[in-house]
């Protein structure tokens, strides 16, 4: 007992100095060290503005994007400096980066201090591809390989122009219109973006009245552009809307809408044979299909007012993008107060593809998913360790079909 | 004096940590890739070894024997991690290059292995000597490596570029394999060189076990 009591104290007083002396070192070492760490970033500063000698800190506007950390004006006039940080879904620490602004609002320079990304393939060469660049971008790419970090990357680059152009140190860049076109893709045909934001397209063939054409990977809809600029979309349920470069909508004025809505497949109609036989599995074989038309509601490919032996039921196939880039189908069966009664989830992308010893648990994905409704859905629902972004893109689909739901009852669309 | 002088010299050769004992590998494969992160490596846990040897032994009647391992240990991690924070103040580069490592100095046999067996029974004095001549050993056997490994595999010495020698590199010897073939052929070398055959070296006193076993293990084997 008494030799027990006598270890304790000891160790105690051997923990109790040690601590001591690590906090005293501590005390005099971490000014030095905060300092080094300072100068470590100045140097960045003065790497993205050739001749760049001081640097004054500029106050940071409240409500500039999270991604911009600090922001320097180089005191002869040569122009700005700005620190970026930012993470995805692959970020083992957050990717840090310093950009350079020239007053003009050119790209000057960027270095990275910190690159976390789980694959760096491509870090030494896509950052180059923006110098020179002005806030319209043009030509900037993301890289396939590290969509995720690129696509970060450049949002990063974006956060930089935006809050330097609020706070009046430099002008916008002109976009050209197919820019113009590029980036109202995403906004018209969210369905198609990925966890990180970026749209997948590929192009579609174009009838004689349009310059170009594209289709969105996973089915979501169309998008043609007529050759006197006019952006039309075609939703799988053949709705079709005008907008002009700017993403306003025309549709009241537009010439082509019947043409557009004949020069692309029915993609709901295309596949809902396939995606009725998949409902009934879930719905009773004795249920009756009535397709619902509603207007474009993100992953939403089609939809169905069910009539399963005199119970009125909703049936939604939704077809988010997943892991990858692969798509993903989630067939839903909602009762008439909008709760989840059926869920399947499909074509899931597995992560065994990439990593060996990763076991899929596909009933994960839908547990505890039935008996919920819009109100009731959280994130942590369709959250799964080790499937984050197939999660993500599950709560997308039950997220729209909630959506979807609303506007079938409400009457707003549905017919 | 003279006393002294065999305890300080035993390290460098006759119980050299890395060539003879072949304690603290890990950070001998990994940091001997160029001659200065080698001798920063060897100088920190030099340093390590001086400073916990002579707390140890100046703790020796203090501390109960059922705790002293782990009172070992947070006075080798106390050490290493104010080694740590003077080397990130005041040599940055130092401290970037040796990374991880430089942490791991806490779980290296070597500091570990001498509190147990010498400083834990001897002055401070002698203990002081013990931990200055064993790092001063580690630090010669890293310094001996790198040497090998930076000249040949990148031919260049301490970041100098070595005329000729650079044209006609072998690239394997800074990489991991080349770093266990070196280990290899220098502790052969060095067996070689020793008068007694290697494995007579490997007595009770460069053993961290030995408390333990006594040294009944090589009567059981034989």
């Amino acid at each position: 007992m008494k030799s027990g009591i006598k270890s304790v104290i000891v160790l105690t007083s051997i923990c109790l100095i040690t601590t001591l002396l690590v906090a005293l070192t501590n005390h005099f070492t971490a000014p030095v060290i905060q300092k080094n760490k300072a100068d470590a970033a100045n140097q960045s500063l003065v790497q993205v503005l050739e001749g760049a000698k001081n640097f004054d800190k500029l106050e940071k506007p409240a409500d500039a994007p999270g991604s911009v950390q600090d922001i320097y004006m180089e005191t002869s006039g040569l122009g700005y400096a700005v620190t970026v940080s930012v993470t995805t879904s692959y970020s083992k620490s957050p990717m840090l980066y310093t950009v350079g602004v020239s007053g003009e609002g050119v790209i000057t320079g960027i270095v990275i201090t910190n690159y976390g990304e789980t694959k760096d393939f491509g870090k030494d060469t896509y950052p180059e591809t923006y110098l020179g660049m002005d806030s319209a971008l043009n030509g900037a790419e993301l890289v396939a390989g590290v969509t995720y970090s690129s696509t970060a990357f450049k949002q990063g680059i974006e956060d930089v122009f935006a809050v330097l152009i609020k706070m009046d140190l430099i002008k916008a860049g002109e976009k050209s219109e197919a820019q113009k076109i590029k980036e109202l893709l995403d906004k018209l045909i969210p369905g198609a973006l990925n966890d990180s934001g970026a749209g997948s397209f590929k192009d579609h063939t174009v009838p004689d009245w349009a310059q170009s054409g594209y289709e969105a990977a996973n089915g979501t809809g169309y998008i043609l552009v007529s050759k006197d600029g006019t952006v039309y979309t075609v939703n799988p349920f053949g709705k079709v809307k005008a907008y002009d470069t700017d993403g306003k909508d025309i549709t009241d004025k537009a010439q082509n809408l019947t043409d557009a809505a004949g020069a692309v497949p029915n993609l709901s109609g295309e596949k809902q044979e396939a995606d009725t036989k998949a409902l009934k599995k879930l719905a009773g074989d004795a249920s009756a299909f009535t397709i619902a038309v509603i207007d474009t509601v993100s992953t939403v490919t089609n939809a169905f007012v069910i009539d399963a032996e005199g119970e009125t039921l909703y049936g939604f196939v939704c077809r988010p993008i997943g892991y990858n880039n692969g798509v993903m189908t989630v067939y839903g069966i909602l009762d008439s107060e909008g709760k989840i009664k059926e869920i399947k989830i499909s074509e899931i992308i597995l992560y065994s593809q990439y990593y060996d010893d990763y076991e899929l648990d596909e009933d994960a994905y839908t547990e505890g998913l039935k008996g919920k409704d819009g109100s009731t859905l959280s994130d942590e629902d369709t959250l799964i360790s080790g499937a984050t972004v197939s999660g993500n893109a599950v709560n997308k689909a039950l997220k729209d079909m909630f959506e979807a739901y609303g506007r079938i009852t409400e009457g707003e669309n549905g017919n | 004096m003279k006393n002294n002088m065999r305890v300080l010299l035993n390290g460098f050769v006759k119980e050299n940590p890395v060539f003879v004992l072949v304690l603290g590998t890990c950070p001998t494969l990994a940091t001997t890739t160029s001659v200065i992160s080698a001798l920063a490596m060897g100088l920190a846990a030099a340093a390590v070894l001086v400073c916990s040897n002579a707390a140890i032994s100046l703790l020796r009647k203090i501390i109960p024997d059922k705790v002293r391992i782990p009172a070992y240990i947070v006075i080798i991690a106390g050490f290493v991690t104010i080694v740590q924070m003077l080397m990130e103040a005041y040599l940055p580069s130092l401290y970037e290059m040796l990374g991880v490592y430089l942490a791991l100095i806490v779980v290296n046999c070597i500091v570990l292995g001498r509190a147990e067996m010498f400083a834990s029974k001897n002055t401070v004095g002698s203990s002081i000597l013990d931990g200055a001549g064993m790092g001063l050993g580690f630090t010669l056997a890293l310094l001996c490596m790198a040497s090998v490994r930076e000249v040949f595999g990148a031919g260049s010495f301490a970041g100098i570029e070595i005329p000729f020698i650079s044209n006609y590199t072998v690239p394997i010897l800074v990489s991991p394999p080349g770093g266990f073939f070196v280990f290899g052929v220098l502790i052969a070398l060095v067996s070689a060189l020793g008068k007694k055959p290697a494995k007579e070296e490997f007595g009770c006193e460069g053993c961290p076990n030995a408390a333990l076993c006594k040294g009944e293990c090589g009567k059981e084997e034989a």
